[in-house]
């Protein structure tokens, strides 16, 4: 493949095995994916789709039964290779927030950074949530908790962000508000994405390119 | 880049380690078998001692019966008294806060403070001091927070909305019957079971008001022969009865578990009765009270009323001294073990078979735990040495250690969890700056109950202290034989200070660990 793609994904297949009756479910057969630099990978699917499986598989927090993940020309998932999750440079949104409880809103998104050029002034005026720097989790709403999960994935990573339905149980003008920012942000940095969501709407707008998962397999919307 | 190789020589290897605790967990067992089979000298007569007749078998049936009972019991006052704790008005949020909170502290009391209270109560109250009544009292009392805690914490985790719908469609009675008490069912029945188990392998309640039970005859029963063997097949009956007793627990829990999978816990539920339900739950809370004033008004009373208490103090204290350096020996053992079972129970990675062996110091008598320790080391180094009774301690309460740390493990958000692994700078900078800081209250909650309830163990520290060698439980134990009641008052009340003091600094330390981070939490 060439240097254009920050993601691609080769034959990706993963099963499940249930405990009681030892029965194998397929969850993702035989993938194949490619994703350019700033491109908008948008994938929906129903409930249970084996969507959320496909970013951990992403992410390393999964290995393959099968096939690879190359991001950003380094092999990371392989039959041989499997590196680690913080080793592979993305950010990721999680579908609940996933803030650490004992570290304030300013260490959450301080604490995953490794490239210092990020502006992270910038992303927080854009996100509204400079006011909120010294409080805790516990002491922030929902909305501004996700707000602080899709700051902290942003400026942790430049080459590939992973979000997990991250506007999910938000009120329908809170999350219009948020996916404008991310788009303005988007557009502005370049950066690449792959979003997952149910919601048809919120795909329709965030996504350049879409694809629906069934029966394991990905399909063009 | 550094990049790590699944290796299967190195999931073989997690494996093996993941067996350690549990091959720990074993020890008395194997000690117990192994002795068996190799013990010479004399023929054993298996058939006699592992098939009770006469004596026995009316002890083994009285045992029986007696744990049935405390079980029955104790399972009544506690589902009555905890739906009446939630059945008031959030408003009083937190006088029922501090009753749940008191109920929790009271699981660690050692046994013998309340044997010590009750036995001066019914004295007053010119009860019986001796026999079936007041052990199985005590013993009710003793067991009482157990499923007092289980059946509330269930309470609080009830689905909000099914008691919404139930308040709305049913009659209080009906809603009560047909939505809160199946939701709370896998606490009742979890609970039951528990407090039948614990409380047939009991000996130290019964040995106080001289009530025979089986495990106090095990007891007895090495202390005459000194055979390990003996011991084994003379006790086999009761491990016979309780796992038979665990394994259909366990099924029957696997099935149940699954209506309540997922509902989170809350700060205050309010369930609504009928009048007539809530007269005998309140009643139910009452006696829950009585559990906690007696022991703590006779631990103050009796320091007060005390003509020597400086000099029992001084007389008890190399005792609290051994008391403490065991019970942390047991501590430094018995966390890492738990914390392991902990994390493998909450990754769904334990077989009904390892489920067993995590049980099994709790339902096996605590005699036989130390008589199965002097069977694998009796002709060691370790034998008559503190290493003995800290095994023994840390063998026995891993399993509660074990459970405390699942339950806590169990509801930690998974994707804060991932969200480490993904944005952690090492594997040691995660584990250090957010992992463990996450699980600490955790951890701290274990160790300190480990600890706790360690300090107080009397059952198989007993058989295996080293000669001159004693601790403050056993010390006030032996006290309370002779009936010397202000001795035992100020002995008790000097262990419970100590145990106060060790949780103060606990909650010292978590306060300044915890800073902030559960402000506004409700």
């Amino acid at each position: 493949m060439t240097a254009n793609y920050i993601l691609e994904i080769s034959d990706l297949t993963k099963s499940y095995t249930t405990k009681k009756d030892k029965k194998v479910t397929r969850v993702l057969q035989g993938i194949s994916l490619y994703v350019k630099k700033g491109e908008r990978l948008g994938i929906s699917g129903s409930s249970g789709c084996g969507k959320t499986t496909l970013l951990h598989l992403i992410a390393g927090l999964v290995a393959p039964d099968h096939g690879s993940i190359i991001i950003d020309n380094t092999t990371v998932s392989s039959n041989e290779v499997h590196i680690a999750p913080h080793m592979r440079g993305i950010g990721y949104v999680f579908q609940s927030p996933a803030l650490w409880p004992h570290m304030t809103v300013e260490q959450n998104i301080l604490y995953p950074i490794q490239n210092k050029d990020v502006d992270i002034e910038g992303l927080l005026d854009a996100f509204e949530i400079s006011n909120l720097m010294k409080r805790y989790p516990s002491q922030i709403s929902g909305g501004q908790a996700k707000r602080v999960a899709i700051v902290r994935a942003l400026s942790a990573s430049n080459k590939l962000i992973l979000m997990d339905e991250p506007l999910t149980n938000l009120e329908k003008n809170l999350k219009m508000n948020i996916l404008q920012t991310l788009d303005l942000y988007i557009k502005k940095t370049n950066k690449t994405i792959v979003y997952i969501t149910h919601d048809m709407d919120e795909l329709e707008f965030i996504a350049s390119k879409k694809y629906v998962l069934k029966d394991g397999t990905l399909k063009n919307a | 880049m550094e990049v790590k190789r699944y290796k299967k020589t190195s999931k073989k290897l997690l494996s093996f380690l993941n067996w350690i605790p549990f091959a720990i967990l074993m020890i008395p067992l194997l000690g117990l078998i192994y002795s068996s089979i190799i013990e010479d000298g004399k023929t054993i007569d298996i058939f006699s001692l592992v098939l009770p007749t006469g004596r026995r078998f009316s002890l083994l049936i009285r045992s029986i019966l007696l744990s049935l009972s405390v079980s029955l019991t104790s399972l009544f006052i506690a589902l009555s008294s905890a739906l009446k704790l939630y059945s008031v008005s959030p408003k009083n949020k937190r006088v029922t806060d501090t009753i749940w909170r008191i109920s929790i502290l009271m699981l660690l009391l050692p046994s013998f403070i309340h044997s010590q209270s009750w036995w001066k109560t019914f004295g007053i109250l010119s009860l019986p001091t001796s026999g079936l009544l007041p052990a199985w009292w005590v013993s009710v009392m003793y067991f009482l927070p157990l499923p007092f805690t289980l059946i509330s914490l269930s309470l609080k985790a009830i689905d909000k909305d099914a008691l919404e719908a139930g308040a709305v469609f049913f009659s209080p009675g009906v809603a009560l019957l047909r939505v809160v008490l199946p939701s709370v069912l896998p606490a009742i029945l979890g609970g039951a079971l528990l407090v039948f188990l614990l409380s047939l392998a009991d000996y130290s309640i019964p040995s106080i008001f001289s009530l025979n039970v089986y495990s106090l005859d095990i007891f007895a029963q090495f202390s005459v022969s000194g055979s390990v063997a003996d011991s084994f097949f003379y006790s086999l009956p009761l491990l016979m009865i309780a796992s038979v007793v665990v394994i259909v627990g366990l099924n029957l829990l696997q099935d149940l578990s699954l209506t309540t999978k997922g509902e989170t816990i809350r700060n205050h539920v309010t369930i609504v009765l009928p009048p007539s339900v809530s007269l005998l739950s309140g009643m139910g809370l009452v006696i829950s009270l009585l559990c906690i004033l007696i022991p703590s008004s006779n631990l103050i009373l009796g320091m007060f009323q005390s003509v020597n208490t400086v000099e029992t103090i001084e007389m008890g204290l190399s005792e609290l001294i051994n008391s403490l350096i065991i019970s942390s020996g047991s501590l430094l053992i018995s966390l890492p073990l738990s914390l392991s079972i902990g994390m493998q129970m909450s990754n769904k990675k334990l077989s009904g078979l390892a489920y067993f062996v995590l049980i099994l110091p709790l339902i096996m008598p605590a005699s036989l735990i130390g008589i199965g320790l002097i069977g694998v080391f009796h002709s060691t180094y370790w034998y008559n040495s503190i290493v003995m009774p800290i095994l023994a301690i840390a063998i026995r309460y891993t399993p509660v250690g074990a459970l405390l740390c699942y339950s806590g493990f169990k509801g930690l958000d998974k994707e804060m969890i991932n969200a480490s692994l993904v944005y952690q700078k090492s594997t040691l900078n995660g584990f250090l700056k957010i992992l463990f800081p996450v699980l600490f209250p955790i951890i701290l909650m274990a160790a300190l109950s480990i600890f706790i309830i360690g300090t107080g163990e009397i059952g198989a520290t007993i058989m295996v202290l080293p000669p001159g060698f004693n601790t403050l439980s056993i010390k006030i134990y032996n006290y309370l034989h002779y009936g010397s009641s202000q001795v035992v008052s100020v002995l008790c009340f000097m262990l419970v200070s100590a145990i106060i003091i060790v949780v103060g600094i606990a909650q010292l330390g978590t306060f300044y660990t915890q800073k902030g981070r559960d402000k506004n939490d409700s």
